[in-house]
């Protein structure tokens, strides 16, 4: 009776730490802080596509009085969408350390950055874990350019160089080049959290006119310059690091393209299909995962979660995972989760197969060696939602009535035992009563 | 008034001046430059930031010289090329030594200092993966930059194989960029099993997910046993010495049971015997299903049993022998 209620009390545990931060998945209020009035209208079509998504866009100044994250602990809105990079200070109570604690508890984030950004907004990226290039510099590129209707300014570039993931993007890429007009950022490859879903091409360098040119590694350049990273943090709460506010605007959406070096041409640029993908990721509407139920057994007995295991059983580890895109719940299906099996050191390591219904599983042999074993799963895949689960099962040795019985190289002396006694019976009959 | 229209008519005057002096020197007949910005500044496009509102420059490069520098600081060989032929052949670049590439970048004509002078290094094994190498001004207009495999090792870690050379020119007052494959230099293999490791993430190259290596457990190896047919051997050879003995008491008749009691005693060596047997048949349980706890009750029980019934039983022998000595009678003499 105690075995099936601990393992029930660890999956309903496991359930609320997988489900904590998607009590905010679900939900939908947007405050979007514009920097100045002008964005309401220049960023019109953005807003519109976020709503026509399902979420409630509150679009307020940044020096609003009264603007508030969350009345004590509870969120007064699940998203803050950033589009004031100059903004030097915000009305309200807000304030950076406010949006931090805030994303802290799982609030998810969009910052858009412009040349010219200000300390704060560059401060808030930083805190993000996401290097802005100095102040001052913004990225060029004279190959990678918007050519259309004879434009010249190399600041505003053109890129292909997006993440393909359908975690980030959904299943369809943008079908034209991204323009962007901004500063670069720079992510460490040993940054855990932060993703790039959007480089500058081979051409492009982020350059201040009025400094000498970096050398690399510190002059971003190419690829290394990031132009939308995303950050996922621990609890699950996103964000997304825009180095462009333009990249949203209705201007470069309704843009028509015109690769200078190429000459290749595009009627709309792709920025409206990458806009909107990548927010509804930072918003939780894509790319969120759900595990629940994990469960053991004995594959032999059926018995289900025992504890302890014996060493050299047969048995079956097994957890349902669902993918969650726009509140639509479906099977998962990925062939790189893994579960280890680790007391220390990590005996068994396998990716967990499953058939497409959303049930992952593994079946494997309990090693020889006993002790306090754990089922770990740390899953993190760029753009999935992070499954973090662990449970305890001792694994104990043979008892010593569980050994192999009647080996036959045992024969002889099984033989000898019984010949000796069949003797003793037989001598005692010959000598008490024989001739 | 009329001392205003004189200063117009002057502005007007300089003005048109000002613009056919741009032209000649510039020739360039699309731009309407800011007539007090011309007059500002020397109209050499040595100074693109300032010129781009007004003039489309073209930026363009003449000539290249490539020198490879061993290790030692010695100048190994030269090699020239013009713009858009291949002036690096997979020249190999050993550890420490590297390669100059001097370049005079022209705008409209004339040396100039365009804002990107870099070369593009991308590694032929690895697709996007790219290095910079950023050229630097020499006081008479020619940019010098130096490759070198540490370089390359700053920014995309350990790398060897082929790497394509582009050298790339652009300046916000040049529409156009200048893109001159220059060809390839080879780095010395990488160590075995070094893969690169940029240090920043881009977009198409970067971790995906910490999928790990799979482990699977490898199981103790059970001892070595002999083979069935040796065990059996040996089985036999355990059995023999009891077939000995059956076969020796068959021969001499010590299973006749002659002396076997009658009457109440051959109840009671029944029974010892039967108690005798149970009990050796209890250890072969034992040894085979039951346990200590399960054993020892009947073990006790039978044992008393057959204590007493063997008293009993030897009695009856002992007083039937008695009895037969008293009659006169010696029974035949057993050996001990």
């Amino acid at each position: 009776m105690n075995r099936p209620r601990k393992m029930a009390i660890a999956a309903v545990v496991l359930l609320l730490a997988a489900a904590m931060p998607c009590a905010l998945c679900s939900g939908k209020r947007v405050l979007a802080l514009i920097g100045s009035e002008d964005i309401r209208s220049s960023h019109s079509q953005y807003f519109q596509g976020l709503r026509d998504a399902g979420l409630e866009v509150d679009v307020r100044g940044h020096k609003d009085s009264g603007l508030k994250l969350a009345d004590y602990d509870t969120p007064r809105y699940d998203h803050l969408l950033l589009l004031a990079p100059r903004a030097t200070s915000f009305g309200g109570s807000l304030s950076k350390a406010s949006i931090l604690e805030w994303a802290d508890a799982g609030g998810n984030l969009l910052v858009a950055l412009a040349p010219g950004a200000s300390d704060l907004v560059r401060g808030l990226a930083a805190d993000l874990g996401v290097e802005v290039d100095a102040k001052g510099t913004r990225l060029y590129d004279h190959f990678s350019r918007q050519a259309a209707g004879g434009a010249t300014d190399p600041s505003l570039v053109a890129t292909s160089a997006w993440i393909d993931s359908d975690a980030f993007l959904g299943a369809a890429r943008p079908s034209s080049p991204v323009l962007f007009r901004g500063v670069a950022q720079a992510v460490p490859t040993s940054s855990e959290l932060v993703t790039v879903l959007l480089s500058g091409e081979a051409t492009s360098y982020s350059h201040d006119p009025t400094k000498a040119a970096a050398e690399p590694p510190l002059l971003p350049a190419g690829g290394a310059a990031a132009l939308v990273s995303a950050v996922q943090s621990r609890n699950n709460a996103r964000a997304l690091v825009v180095g462009s506010l333009d990249l949203l605007g209705d201007e470069l959406f309704d843009a028509a393209v015109e690769v200078a070096e190429s000459g290749k041409s595009y009627p709309q640029s792709g920025n409206r299909a990458f806009a909107l993908a990548a927010t509804l990721w930072a918003f939780q509407q894509r790319g969120v995962l759900e595990a629940s139920a994990p469960r053991h057994r004995n594959v032999v007995t059926g018995e289900e979660g025992p504890s302890p295991y014996r060493v050299k059983d047969e048995v079956q580890f097994e957890i349902d995972i669902f993918e969650v895109e726009g509140g639509e719940r479906r099977p998962f299906k990925s062939d790189d989760v893994q579960v280890s099996f680790v007391m220390l050191d990590p005996y068994i390591r396998q990716p967990l197969q499953h058939a497409g219904d959303g049930k992952f599983s593994l079946r494997f042999t309990v090693p020889d060696v006993y002790g306090v074993f754990k089922y770990a799963i740390d899953y993190h895949h760029a753009g999935y939602s992070y499954i973090n689960l662990e449970h305890v099962v001792p694994v104990r040795p043979y008892r010593h009535d569980e050994y192999e019985r009647f080996i036959l190289a045992a024969y002889p002396y099984y033989a000898s035992a019984a010949s000796t006694m069949a003797a003793f019976l037989v001598l005692g009959l010959a000598f008490l009563y024989g001739k | 008034m009329r001392a205003q229209h004189w200063l117009l008519l002057c502005l007007l005057a300089t003005s048109i001046l000002c613009i056919i002096a741009q032209e000649d020197v510039a020739g360039d007949a699309n731009s309407i430059p800011d007539p007090a910005a011309a007059a500002e500044e020397p109209p050499t496009p040595a100074q693109p930031k300032k010129a781009k509102a007004t003039t489309a420059v073209v930026l363009s490069v003449g000539a290249a010289e490539a020198e490879v520098i061993a290790a030692s600081g010695k100048r190994l060989s030269r090699k020239a090329a013009d713009y858009g032929q291949a002036l690096l052949d997979g020249v190999s670049l050993e550890a420490g030594a590297s390669i100059e590439v001097t370049f005079t970048p022209q705008a409209d004509g004339a040396a100039s200092k365009p804002q990107q002078a870099m070369l593009l290094l991308q590694p032929k094994a690895h697709k996007g993966l790219s290095a910079y190498a950023v050229a630097k001004a020499r006081k008479d207009g020619a940019h010098v930059v130096s490759l070198s495999q540490a370089l390359v090792e700053k920014q995309l870690g350990s790398l060897g194989g082929k790497l394509s050379v582009t050298l790339l020119l652009g300046d916000p007052a040049a529409p156009k960029g200048v893109r001159w494959e220059l060809g390839t230099v080879k780095l010395p293999a990488a160590e075995a099993g070094l893969q690169p490791s940029p240090v920043y993430r881009t977009a198409l190259v970067q971790p995906i997910s910490n999928v790990l290596p799979n482990i699977a457990h490898i199981f103790r190896q059970p001892d070595k046993r002999p083979a069935a047919a040796v065990s059996l051997v040996f089985t036999a050879l355990a059995l023999a010495p009891l077939a000995l003995l059956l076969l020796f008491l068959l021969a001499t008749g010590g299973l006749g049971l002659q002396n076997f009691p009658t009457g109440a005693g051959s109840l009671w060596a029944l029974l010892f015997h039967g108690g005798i047997a149970s009990i050796l048949v209890l250890y072969w349980l034992f040894w085979t299903r039951l346990n200590l706890a399960q054993t020892l009750p009947p073990a006790l029980g039978l044992g008393a049993v057959t204590a007493a019934v063997g008293y009993k039983a030897l009695g009856a022998l002992a007083d039937a022998r008695l009895q037969q000595e008293r009659a006169g009678v010696t029974p035949a003499k057993k050996g001990n």
